[in-house]
């Protein structure tokens, strides 16, 4: 393989381009059946993705294409950086990252960034608070939701 | 009437993002929480209301005692609460499924229980008959563990038997059921002599 067929770009939606190495971007399941089918060339267009958020997906993949395959240690250390990674991501950003783990086809992403949502909220008034959703129940409405799930409600 | 932090809420005017997400990704955030919370998102808004119903991951908890949120009528009793709930729980394919239950009260829901969350994704009828489970881990605090019917776990992985009593048979007919079984797990088994003998 020559040193031009190693590499791939990946074009935003807002048309940014970055290059990056094969091995890097195949971790998307969807960039891996575009270039299995040979539908696209060396530039691959992703229209569900900002440049903003493709560049922490480029991110993600570089670190996770470096680490895999190596022993024990490196995976302990993998686990902190996908720790940090998450951890300072605003609502927003984690929502599209999200939505682009999702498009992509990223299965360890798509994990990371839910799991991360679901760390920070645990209550009903986390959800509330967190995620900024109206409640629009009347307060019968939710007692009768209570009672159809009783034992959810219980503490 | 809508309470302080509601009001609060709207005055924000922020974008409630996370419930424009697809169903298929809020269930897999629910995923990553305890059951019991996911359920509870249907509280959230009207939005969320069912959105629970089909996370592929489900646990239940029979041995939670029914407390303070108690109907007027009649009292439930949790098993009656898990039937309902199971009633509601459509997923088309349960990935993952927990039950744990310790009290002899609950022993005849048992089997419905499995069946309503997984009946689905495996062929109804028999707990130990299924062609889609892959994993199962047991634990049954010594209790005996006697498949009545064969076993046909033909989709088996990996089992886990945590605290049985099985009779010499029961073992064999159970091993003889997993053709492509590649990893048995034994934890405090006894087993106990084949019957009449």
């Amino acid at each position: 393989m020559s040193k031009s067929e190693k590499k791939i770009v990946l074009k935003s939606l807002d048309n940014e381009a970055f290059e990056v190495e094969k091995a890097v971007a195949l971790q998307s399941q969807t960039i891996w059946v575009m270039c299995e089918d040979k539908c696209v060339g060396n530039e691959i267009p992703l229209e569900n993705v900002t440049g903003q958020i493709l560049a922490k997906v480029i991110d993600y993949c570089k670190k996770h294409a470096v680490v895999d395959g190596d022993g024990d240690e490196s995976s302990e250390e993998l686990k902190n950086w996908d720790t940090e990674f998450t951890k300072n991501m605003d609502q927003s950003t984690l929502f599209n990252m999200i939505l682009a783990a999702n498009y992509l086809n990223i299965k360890s992403l798509l994990n990371l960034t839910c799991q991360a949502v679901a760390d920070k909220t645990k209550t009903i008034d986390e959800f509330h608070t967190f995620l900024n959703i109206e409640n629009n129940f009347t307060p019968e409405e939710e007692a009768q939701i209570c009672q159809e799930n009783l034992w959810a409600f219980d503490d | 009437k809508k309470d302080g932090h509601r009001k609060i809420k709207r005055a924000v005017e922020e974008e409630d993002s996370i419930s424009s997400l697809p169903d298929v990704i809020l269930q897999h955030i629910l995923c990553f929480i305890p059951t019991k919370f996911a359920i509870r998102t249907s509280l959230l808004s009207k939005r969320w209301r069912h959105v629970w119903c089909d996370i592929p991951r489900i646990s239940l908890d029979a041995d939670i005692c029914p407390g303070r949120c108690q109907p007027l009528g009649r009292p439930k009793t949790t098993a009656d609460s898990i039937n309902e709930t199971l009633t509601r729980y459509t997923a088309p394919k349960t990935k993952d499924f927990y039950l744990k239950s310790t009290m002899k009260k609950n022993i005849p829901h048992i089997n419905t229980w499995i069946k309503g969350a997984m009946s689905r994704n495996t062929i109804p009828g028999s707990f130990y008959i299924s062609s889609s489970v892959k994993q199962l881990t047991l634990a049954f605090y010594f209790a005996n563990v006697i498949p009545r019917c064969s076993v046909s776990w033909t989709s088996l992985k990996k089992l886990s038997l945590r605290s049985c009593k099985l009779p010499d048979e029961s073992l064999a007919k159970i091993l003889s059921g997993c053709p492509i079984l590649e990893k048995l797990d034994i934890i405090s088994l006894r087993i106990l002599p084949t019957w009449g003998s």
